[in-house]
Parts: C-alpha cells; sequence; structure tokens
C-alpha cells in the first residue's frame, strides 16, 4: 500500500518532468543556435513570444520610441501607440488570465481522469506559458539588479561629462572676450589669462580644469577632466574635454 | 423550399462563442468545463480589456497597463477562491498557489522596473536635448556678440560708430525685418532667435525653444508657449553678457 502512493506521488510529478524537459530541449536549442549564430541575438527581447509573455516589454519599447520622438520634436506615433496597447493587452489575457485558467482546468481534468497517466493538453499548454513567463521574469530582474549599479554610474559620468563641457563653454568665451577687450591686446606684452580672473570660474570639487598654453593674444588652450576616478572609468567617451581659444579668428572657441 | 432553421441558429453569437470555447477545453482537456468556470474566463478577459481602455481616456498606455495589471491580480484570486480551492488534491492546490503569487509579483516587479526604466529614458533624453540646446544657442549667440564686439574695438578712432552700427555692419545679411536673426547653422527648427537694439551700445540676441523644456514648467515664454528653454545674451562695450532665463 504503501509502495503504491509512493509510486502515485512520483505520477503526480511526472508531467512536471516533462514539461521541464521539453523547456530545456527547446530553451538550450535557442541558446545553442544563438550562441552559434544561426539565430540573431535580438531574437530573444523581439520576437513576438517575449513581448507578450512579458507584456510591459512593450511598453517599455514604445516609452523608449515615444521619448526618442519627443526629443527630435515629433509627436506620439498613435499606430504604435494602438499597436503596443493591443500587444501588452494580449500579453496579459495570455500570461495572467488565460494560462493560469487553463493550468487549473488542466488539474480538474487529471484529478477526474481514470488514468493517472493521461496527457492534458491544457495543462501542458497553461503550465508552459507560466513556467516560460516565470523564468524570464526572475532573469530579467536579476540582470536589471546586476546592471542597474553600472548604469547608475554610466549615466552620471555621461552627465558630469556635459556639465564639464557646459562649464568649459563659459570659460572660453569669458577668455576670449578677456584678450578681446585687454587694452595691451595689440601690444606685445599681453597680460596672462588666468582661470581665477574669468567670471564664471568657481571652485568646482568635480571637475579639474586649467590653462595649458597661451600664445600672446591669440591662442588659448584650456582642458579638463572629472575628478572622481570612478566616474572616469564608467564613461563610454574620452575623460578629457580640451578648448582652443582663438580671438583673432571667426571661430572663436574649437572642440 | 424554405430552409428549415436548427435550434442552434436562435441562439445569439456570445452564447455560440461561449459553447464553441466549452467544446474546445472539453475535447483539449477530456473534461467537462463547467459553464461557470468559462464565465469566470470570458469576464476576466472583458475585465482586463475594459481596464486596459483606461489608456486612452489617460493617453498614457502605463495606466491602463497597472490598472488592468490590479484587474488581472484580482482576478486571479477569485479563480483561487472559486475552482482552485476546488482542487482535490491539497498538494496540487499549494503547487497552483506557489506559482500564481510567484507569477504575480515577479511580473509586477519587472513592470515596475520597466515603467521606471521608461520614465528615465523620458527624463534623461529631455535632459540630453536641454543640454545641447543651450550649448548650441550659447555658441550661436555669444560668439556672434563676441565678434561685433571685437570688429568694433579694432576699429580706428577716426572709423568709429556705435555697437549697434557695427553689429549691423557685421551682421547685415543675417538681420531679418521681422526682428528675427538667422542663426550661422540651421537647426531643426526648435529655437527661434529673435534680436533687438535697445540703445546705440545695447543689442540684445534671445532664444526661445518651441519644443525644448526649460527649468520652469511654469515659465511663460516670449513666444506665448509655456515651460520652454529660454535665454538671451546682451552685448554693451563693457562686454557680453548671457542669462539663462528658463
Amino acid at each position: 500500500m504503501f509502495g503504491k502512493t509512493n509510486q502515485a506521488e512520483s505520477k503526480k510529478w511526472m508531467p512536471w518532468v516533462n514539461l521541464m524537459l521539453l523547456l530545456i530541449v527547446i530553451g538550450g536549442g535557442l541558446f545553442i543556435f544563438t550562441v552559434s549564430g544561426l539565430i540573431n541575438t535580438n531574437v530573444w527581447m523581439n520576437n513576438p513570444l517575449f513581448q507578450v509573455i512579458i507584456p510591459s516589454l512593450q511598453l517599455l519599447t514604445y516609452s523608449s520610441i515615444d521619448a526618442i520622438n519627443q526629443f527630435g520634436g515629433y509627436s506620439a506615433d498613435s499606430a504604435q501607440f494602438w499597436k503596443s496597447g493591443l500587444i501588452s493587452a494580449a500579453g496579459l489575457l495570455i500570461a495572467i488570465i488565460l494560462a493560469p485558467w487553463l493550468f487549473v482546468k488542466g488539474y480538474f481534468a487529471m484529478e477526474k481522469s481514470e488514468k493517472p497517466n493521461k496527457t492534458v493538453s491544457v495543462w501542458y499548454i497553461g503550465a508552459a506559458v507560466i513556467i516560460i513567463s516565470i523564468m524570464v521574469a526572475s532573469s530579467q530582474i536579476t540582470m536589471n539588479l546586476i546592471q542597474n549599479h553600472d548604469m547608475k554610474n554610466r549615466i552620471e559620468a555621461n552627465r558630469s561629462m556635459d556639465e564639464l563641457r557646459g562649464v568649459m563653454i563659459g570659460l572660453s568665451f569669458d577668455a576670449a572676450q578677456q584678450l578681446i577687450l585687454s587694452p595691451d591686446a595689440d601690444d606685445d606684452a599681453t597680460p596672462e589669462v588666468r582661470l581665477e580672473s574669468l567670471p564664471s570660474f568657481s571652485e568646482w570639487d568635480k571637475f579639474e580644469i586649467h590653462i595649458n598654453e597661451q600664445l600672446g593674444d591669440s591662442v588659448l588652450t584650456l582642458t579638463g577632466t572629472l575628478r572622481d576616478k570612478n566616474l572616469v572609468q564608467a564613461l563610454t567617451q574620452r575623460s578629457t574635454v580640451t578648448m582652443r581659444i582663438t580671438p583673432q579668428n571667426d571661430t572663436l572657441i574649437h572642440f | 423550399m424554405p430552409r428549415i432553421r436548427r435550434s442552434f441558429d436562435f441562439v445569439p453569437t456570445e452564447m455560440r462563442l461561449f459553447t464553441t470555447l466549452n467544446n474546445a477545453i472539453v475535447i483539449l482537456s477530456g473534461a467537462q468545463a463547467e459553464p461557470k468556470d468559462s464565465t469566470l474566463l470570458v469576464g476576466g478577459a472583458l475585465a482586463i480589456i475594459t481596464a486596459f481602455s483606461l489608456s486612452l481616456l489617460f493617453q498614457s498606455l502605463w495606466a491602463g497597463f497597472f490598472t488592468a495589471f490590479f484587474v488581472a491580480a484580482v482576478w486571479l484570486w477569485m479563480i483561487d477562491r472559486r475552482m482552485v480551492s476546488r482542487l482535490e488534491d491539497a498538494g496540487n492546490r499549494k503547487i497552483v498557489r506557489v506559482i500564481f503569487v510567484l507569477l504575480i509579483s515577479l511580473q509586477l516587479g519587472l513592470s515596475v522596473i520597466h515603467y521606471q526604466r521608461s520614465v528615465n529614458h523620458e527624463v534623461r533624453l529631455s535632459d540630453i536635448r536641454t543640454t545641447i540646446i543651450h550649448s548650441v544657442s550659447k555658441i550661436e549667440m555669444k560668439s556672434s556678440l563676441l565678434l561685433a564686439l571685437r570688429h568694433f574695438h579694432s576699429l580706428p578712432p577716426e572709423e568709429q560708430a556705435s555697437i549697434a552700427d557695427t553689429f549691423k555692419d557685421l551682421f547685415d545679411g543675417r538681420l531679418n525685418t521681422d526682428g528675427t536673426w538667422t542663426p550661422e547653422t540651421p537647426d531643426d527648427g526648435d529655437l527661434q532667435y529673435t534680436y533687438s537694439i535697445a540703445s546705440p551700445d545695447s543689442i540684445i540676441l534671445a532664444v526661445t525653444a518651441t519644443f525644448t523644456k526649460g527649468k520652469d514648467p511654469n515659465f511663460i515664454n516670449a513666444n506665448n508657449q509655456t515651460g520652454m528653454y529660454q535665454a538671451r545674451t546682451v552685448l554693451t562695450k563693457q562686454g557680453v553678457h548671457h542669462v539663462r532665463e528658463n
């Protein structure tokens, strides 16, 4: 009798074993094809299955496209709005309504069946959608947690570089003006430009800016960089900004 | 010969769909789907579609999405009360409940992450746009006025003119009769430059953006828009002074 109970218990898990094997074979196959280059890497994030199983992914895509449109001064694309809304709503319907319902109905069918080994299609469909959804969501959350710190650093570093460029543009114009207005500008002895004498100068904690060279009243070179070494490492661009000021040319400042 | 109506013809379309769905489930699962369960499914689907329709009202897909998600979570709870609790095997009930909780919490967590990321994208791109526009307009206005200042100071005493005359001589081709200023490098139609001669020794160049946001969303711009970037640069004999107004 004890043996029979054990047998029944193990049979109860058989559909799960079958499902997991099926998912491992399909997932593993796709992974191998992706690694070998037979399937494009984007297939994972851009394919309709992914977009439906993770309903918020389509909205993220839409929001990104909309933000880029706004950046360029274009209004929102209504066709894209409808498309994303429909895909996302379909995703919610399939992943959180239909799949759980089929999953439970499948259990009813298995419990009512006289054959414990009976393959119940609705259970497999529901369970497969739910399990893929759980696996993908958990891997996406984990990846996000890992990448979040790096991404924050990179954003902060790029923002600091933009700020540095803005500060250096201000300093360059101040220096150009000082050289233009200098009473000795026409003489050989052009007064030396000092950073501290420029109106937009202040003691910046974040930046290190200095004058590289001054050739009379014709050329002045400024160099600036970020002080924080962590931000410098996080940068995806050059960490030094050099500006050449030529007050006697029509182009006053050069990057 | 008149067509003989089958009894099925009198059944309303919704009822026929319902019967078809029920039959499909019977075929697939091999078990009779209780009409109440199918009603629950159809009701859940309709509730989700209705909740998602709020996107149209608020013109925000995220508003509709999170409302529909909340409705879906309530619906899953109803499924638990009305269907899962009817499962005979306690182990199966436990498995279903654990999976439901995992599904809803992970999907919610990921949706919140995606929402935050989309808000960050929007803010970051808007900031980048404002930074670029600030630098571009500053270079355009300050360079032009500094060139006028240099020209003014380089004139010999016998040719000395006012700042305004120097400015007009130098930039005649870029000064339009309607008070607008043509920039050296045309932009994508966002920036509107204007010039004004406040006095013989004072020139003002101003810029207003049409879609680049400024610091204060309530700022009233010169072109009667609200919250857009705006700056001006003033040239006097003493030098060039740049002010970001929004």
